[in-house]
């Protein structure tokens, strides 16, 4: 078995790719994990919203309300008009202006997150988030043009790195097994049966549960890493409720999801999490995950089995 | 000639230190029969692939 594995920085958090195959070269495997690393930079390139020149940006300047997309942006855009359906209308990428008015406009990496516990004590009673009454629509027609209401603006967040892991994964061939973590959205597949993947604690960042996946995809979404102090004194976070546009407190202080995709792995993973711990479990129900609630309480939500029929030749 | 409750308790005696000697001898050498399939520990730990660390998802 060969064997190739490198972590880099990526969007704003660290990519880590493994890459294992007993049919490739060291140097193929060398070449795809180039390949991939590639097309994580191309994504952020294209995605960030923190590069005034990506398309992204480009695009949510743009006044018009119909606006050509390369075919990054377009699956993007994509994407965010699934997972707000996926979702019942909690995934939703038109909050960009909420969250820039709760002071997440510029990139936080490298910052150190606000004090966790102390957040919580001033939070918000707690409570289920809900979706937008009046929903920011737009979508993207079948050659890649952006129709939308005046002023809508789409973020990548988590989507992105959920798209990218996919992508990513797509780039190689058969006979590679695979687990790209693009900031902790996770592809795993190929050959040799299931992957292992820790699930890392929210307070300690130690590995709090071991989840055996399938093919497919791992993602959490939590409140911890992106959380600061904003100039009334109160905390803020990155994870929005769509009917306020202000930080959610559910009770829940991160959801981790397995998936047929990172990408819905992503979408769920944010589902459960602003759906809060009365239906958190329902949302991770079919392929399973982890629920990390404030009180310190590891819900481990055990995927429905598999049934695979036999059928008689 | 009729063997002989003696004869007969001698013989399975005699066969039994035969026996015992030459288990014993291979207990000495090294090839303890009980412990035949076990495989010395370095073995062990050179055929087995070292433990890597599982990928981890995080919030981030």
């Amino acid at each position: 078995m060969i064997r190739v594995e490198q972590r880099f920085p990526s969007m704003g958090t660290e990519a880590h790719v493994r890459l294992e195959s007993e049919a490739h070269s060291a140097a193929e495997l060398e070449r795809m994990l180039s390949g991939v690393r590639s097309l994580l930079a191309d994504v952020e390139a294209t995605l960030s919203r923190f590069r005034p020149d990506s398309e992204l940006s480009v695009v949510n300047r743009d006044p018009r309300t119909v606006v050509e997309l390369s075919p990054l942006m377009a699956e993007l855009a994509r994407a965010a008009e699934w997972a707000r359906v996926r979702s019942g209308g909690l995934v939703d990428a038109t909050l960009l202006g909420d969250l820039q008015r709760a002071g997440y406009a510029t990139t936080r990496e490298g910052l150190e997150p606000a004090p966790l516990d102390e957040a919580l004590r001033v939070a918000p009673p707690r409570r289920p988030a809900r979706a937008r009454g009046a929903v920011a629509r737009f979508s993207v027609d079948p050659t890649g043009r952006l129709r939308r209401e005046p002023g809508v603006q789409l973020d990548s967040g988590g989507l992105g790195k959920g798209l990218a892991a996919d992508l990513a994964a797509a780039l190689l061939p058969a006979g590679v097994r695979y687990a790209i973590s693009a900031g902790g959205d996770l592809a795993v597949g190929g050959p040799g049966g299931s992957w292992e993947v820790a699930v890392a604690g929210v307070r300690s960042g130690e590995e709090v549960h071991r989840l055996r996946l399938r093919p497919g995809g791992v993602a959490t979404s939590g409140i911890q890493a992106r959380l600061w102090r904003t100039p009334d004194g109160r905390y803020a976070h990155h994870v929005l409720d769509p009917s306020t546009g202000r930080p959610a407190w559910t009770g829940l202080l991160a959801v981790t999801a397995a998936a047929p995709s990172a990408l819905e792995a992503e979408v769920l993973g944010k589902t459960a999490l602003l759906a809060g711990p009365e239906r958190a479990g329902a949302v991770i129900a079919e392929r399973g995950g982890v629920l990390q609630h404030e009180d310190g309480r590891i819900e481990v939500v055990e995927g429905r089995p598999v049934v695979r029929l036999r059928v008689a030749a | 000639m009729q063997p002989t409750w003696g004869r007969l308790a001698a013989g399975t005696g005699a066969l039994f230190l035969v026996v015992l000697a030459f288990l014993a001898g291979r207990v000495r050498g090294g090839h303890d029969p009980a412990l035949r399939d076990a495989q010395p520990a370095g073995a062990t730990s050179q055929q087995v692939a070292p433990q890597l660390a599982p990928p981890v998802t995080r919030a981030s």
